[in-house]
């Protein structure tokens, strides 16, 4: 597999959406070419930093008004 | 392995019935776990669609208003989450369509599908009828130089990442956070977003492609 054609496919690879004779040339690329083992590399880092980009707690405000709707629907009649 | 992780999902369809029993019997307790587990994931998806964090947080309570609603018509087809998720993305459409800045989903898929996409600059391979190396790398890609000890510069890479979600095209975007931030399934995305697996699969490749370049401009220039 040439390097241009591996990174247009490393999403399917990483995706396990690739036929088995294309892993099989993507693999045996990736073994012997450091350079497209390094962007893979980098492509898996980059997923693990968009990871961690999960902050933020749900704001107090909200909360509060999302628990008076909940007594509100519990009080409420239903079917 | 795939035992594992069938494991884990039958563990998790037998925690989701369980919570929306005490749901639907007025638990209070099991209202707010849920609140606290979605919310930011739902205010993030939310903000790839509406203009502001404002409009975004205003369609986060609809749609915990929503789920309310329909909480005892929820048949379990889906998982409770995609459920809810679906709930958002209906309501940030009607919400978008209200701003005149949105189209619908399929005509957006549709243009970011369109036209050629290049991974990686053309530039930086050799050319098809190179003797040794077709199409082979010119310019390879260089060791990024990440130093996780360093919370200051930890903190701008993770930026840099922000930053370059945030440029993509809008199905991109929502295509990379719930998959890379939220952690759905590739077909619970499908399910939320009504794409076709195939289609899926291009948008996220192109959206992961592109903050990956972002990357390696900030820690490799």
């Amino acid at each position: 597999m040439a390097c241009q054609e591996l990174v247009e496919r490393v999403t399917d690879y990483l995706e396990g959406a690739i036929e088995a004779p294309d892993r099989r040339r993507l693999e045996e690329h990736l073994a012997v070419c450091p350079h497209c083992d390094l962007y893979l590399e980098q492509l898996r880092l980059t997923l693990e930093l968009t990871g961690e980009l999960r902050e933020a707690d749900v704001a107090p405000e909200m909360r509060e008004e999302l628990l008076d709707a909940f007594s509100r629907w519990q009080r409420s009649p239903r079917p | 392995m795939l035992a594992h992780v069938e494991a884990v999902e039958h563990r998790a369809v037998v925690d989701e019935r369980r919570l929306l029993e005490r749901l639907r019997a007025g638990d209070e307790a099991a209202f707010t776990e849920l609140v606290e587990a979605l919310t930011p994931g739902l205010v993030r998806v939310a903000r790839t669609h509406v203009s502001t964090a404002a409009v975004a947080d205003e369609v986060v309570q609809e749609t915990w208003l929503g789920v309310l609603r329909g909480l005892d018509r929820f048949e379990g087809r889906s998982r409770l989450k995609t459920w809810i998720f679906r709930i958002l993305v209906n309501r940030a459409k009607t919400r978008g369509v209200a701003e005149h800045r949105t189209v619908p989903f399929a005509s957006l898929a549709a243009r970011e599908l369109d036209g050629t996409f290049a991974a990686v600059d053309p530039e930086r391979f050799l050319p098809p009828d190179h003797d040794r190396w077709p199409r082979g790398w010119a310019t390879p890609p260089r060791r990024w130089e990440l130093s996780p000890e360093d919370a200051l510069a930890h903190g701008q890479t993770l930026e840099v990442v922000r930053a370059g979600i945030r440029e993509l095209p809008a199905m991109q975007r929502m295509v990379i956070v719930m998959r890379d931030l939220e952690g759905f399934s590739a077909e619970e995305v499908c399910e939320v977003l009504e794409l076709a697996a195939v289609n899926q699969r291009v948008l996220l490749h192109r959206a992961r492609t592109q903050v990956r370049n972002r990357l390696e401009e900030h820690l490799a220039p």
